[in-house]
This record gives structure tokens, sequence and C-alpha cells, in this order.
């Protein structure tokens, strides 16, 4: 729902390293987005080649990394996915913050919340 | 539309970043958290959808914790003061965040109303986010407990349909229960429901037109 402001960001933050660097043209952007962050990658790429249309990043790769969440249980040490149960009701699937491994529901989200900018390709003179 | 780029003689350079977009206004928070555990200011972020009843929730807990606590209210809205209003007349004193056509609060609007508080004469801080169950998720504000509203006019479906905005939430109220049954809502799958998500939380019911449940939920977040 913030994809616009999102990817303001995210040009912003390539335009500016770009610039830092002298580069003639961006030649590929990768992101990483994180599958328990509310940011639609189809529109982030869209918008992305918008705020880039007349700039140095015209027509730069994009390639947009989905990352799973991870937690960790403060209890047992547990560090992995986070489990997802199918709710045969609805046909959906729901996150579960408990431990997979003791229950416990005292576990931190620790991956996949983030949205961030990997590494930039650049054409340097 | 995708342009092809002649590399030409220039030289190409693959530069790590790992530049996290939301970082900043996690550092945000915790600057914000730091300062109100200095005032020993106990925040609450009340996330919800529009008309849920956020504001009315807030209104119930200043009137009934006039006598315990000294409260300040943030009302975070798109473009009115309605809901300032609304808590104002009920005794705390309230800070208006306008944020213009931001869906969400972020720490950075939170920061700049709490600089407008006065930190030593209060003792608890009631923040009310914009009415939305996607965005504010993703936005700490630095608060040190989350409740979300939800109500039974939402529907049957509002929980598995936004199960993320639960993820960071310590307290879930159910409001307007007077109405589940016109509404064909059914409370027990919705409290099912949200404790699947996270067994860790608590969920109270509430009716904050007459009160009913609102002590329970104040025991329950410990105030």
């Amino acid at each position: 729902m913030h994809e616009l402001s999102t990817s303001e960001a995210i040009a912003d933050l390539v335009l500016e390293e770009a610039k830092k660097r002298e580069a003639q043209r961006v030649l590929g952007v990768q992101i990483e987005i994180g599958e328990l962050s509310f940011l639609n990658p189809e529109q982030v790429k869209f918008w992305l080649e918008v705020k880039f249309e007349d700039t140095i990043a015209q027509g730069a790769k994009l390639n947009i990394r989905l990352i799973k969440p991870e937690i960790s249980c403060p209890e047992c040490g547990y560090k992995g996915k986070l489990e997802m149960k199918d709710d045969p009701v609805y046909h959906l699937v729901l996150p579960s913050l408990s431990c997979p491994r003791c229950g416990s529901s005292n576990v931190i989200a620790e991956k996949g919340r983030g949205c961030a900018v990997n590494r930039i390709k650049l054409l340097c003179p | 539309m995708m342009k092809v780029v002649e590399p030409g003689e220039g030289e190409i350079l693959d530069i790590e970043l790992d530049e996290d977009l939301l970082k900043r206004n996690r550092e945000l928070a915790v600057e914000n958290r730091r300062l109100l555990d200095q005032y020993k200011v106990h925040a609450i972020d009340v996330m919800g959808s529009i008309g849920s009843g956020k504001t009315s929730l807030i209104t119930q807990l200043v009137t009934r914790l006039m006598g315990k606590h000294r409260m300040a209210a943030i009302a975070g809205d798109l473009t009115t003061s309605i809901d300032a209003e609304r808590i104002s007349s009920s005794g705390a004193s309230v800070i208006q965040i306008n944020t213009g056509r931001e869906c969400h609060l972020d720490a950075n609007l939170v920061k700049k109303a709490i600089s407008e508080l006065n930190l030593e004469e209060i003792d608890l801080l009631l923040i009310e986010n914009v009415g939305n169950l996607i965005c504010p998720a993703d936005f700490p504000l630095g608060s040190h407990q989350r409740i979300v509203v939800v109500s039974v006019t939402e529907g049957p479906y509002i929980v598995v349909k936004h199960p993320f905005i639960f993820i960071d939430a310590d307290a879930v109220a159910i409001n307007k229960i007077d109405l589940a049954q016109a509404m064909d809502v059914k409370i027990e799958q919705l409290e099912d429901q949200l404790l699947a998500i996270k067994p860790a939380l608590k969920v109270a019911r509430i009716n904050c037109l007459t009160g009913e449940g609102i002590e329970g939920l104040i025991k329950a977040l410990g105030l």
C-alpha cells in the first residue's frame, strides 16, 4: 500500500549512489522484499520503472527477490522458518507465531519484514 | 518498456549496498522508545480498520484511567481533527497528526508529536494510528504495546484476511460485540483464528458504546 513512497526511496537511494560514483548508467538493481512486509513486488517494480524514466537508470534491469519469513525462539533457541498453517475452511494460509520445536508463543520474527536494496550494477566511465 | 543499454567503453561496477529502507523508521522508533523510557511514559499504539472503534476505545480508556494515570493522546488522521476533538473532550491532552495522504503513522511523525508534549506531565500515551489494517504493521513507532481493534461489523473474515497486522500486536480488542448476531459473526471463531496466528495475544471482547469489557481489557494490558 505504500509501494509508491517505497519506490521513491529506492529510486533516490540508487540515483544518489550512482551520482556519487559518477556512473553513466544504472544497469541493474537487486531488491529484496520480505514476505511479511506489505509490499507488492509487482507494484514496486511498476513505480520504480516510472521513477527511473528520464534518468540514467531508465531501462535498468530490476530484480526483486522475495525473502521467506524466519523466526527465532528465545526459549529453546530455535531459528528457522515461520510455520504457515493451512486453514481448510477458508483455503487460506495463516502465519503461526509459535515455535515449531518447543511450542513457545514467545517468538521473534527475524527475517522477512524488510525491504532492502541489495546491490546495484553501474556503468562507470 | 525495456531499453537495451550498450556497455560501451566504461567499466561495469557491481556494488553491494544492503540498504534497508525500513531501517530508518526502526531506528527512529528506538529513539522514540528511549525518550519515552527516560520520562517513564508508557506508550500504546492503537491500530485498526476505519470505523473499528479506535477513537471510541481511546476515549473509554481515558475516561476510566483518568484518576490513575496522567494521559495524553496522539491522533493520526489524514486531514481532519474530528478524532482529536473527541478524545480531547474526554479529558486528555491531544496532539493531532495529519498525515495528508499517508496511510499510516511512522516513527518520524510520532517523534515530532512527542516533541510537542510535556513528557514530565504524563505517564501514559495513547497513539491512534491511521485507520488501516495493512500499512501500520510495517512501521513500528516506538510504543511499548500495540493493540488492534477489530469490530464484528467488519465481517467474519477480517482476521484471516489480515493476519500480518497481528504479528506485532500484544492485544486485540473485538469491538461491537452486541452486533455479532446481527452480523452473523461468531466471536469464538475470531478468537480462535487470532490465537492460531499468535498464541501470546491477549484477546478481549468489548463494546465501546456501553463500556462492556473495557475494564477487562485494561487489566489484560496491565494499565
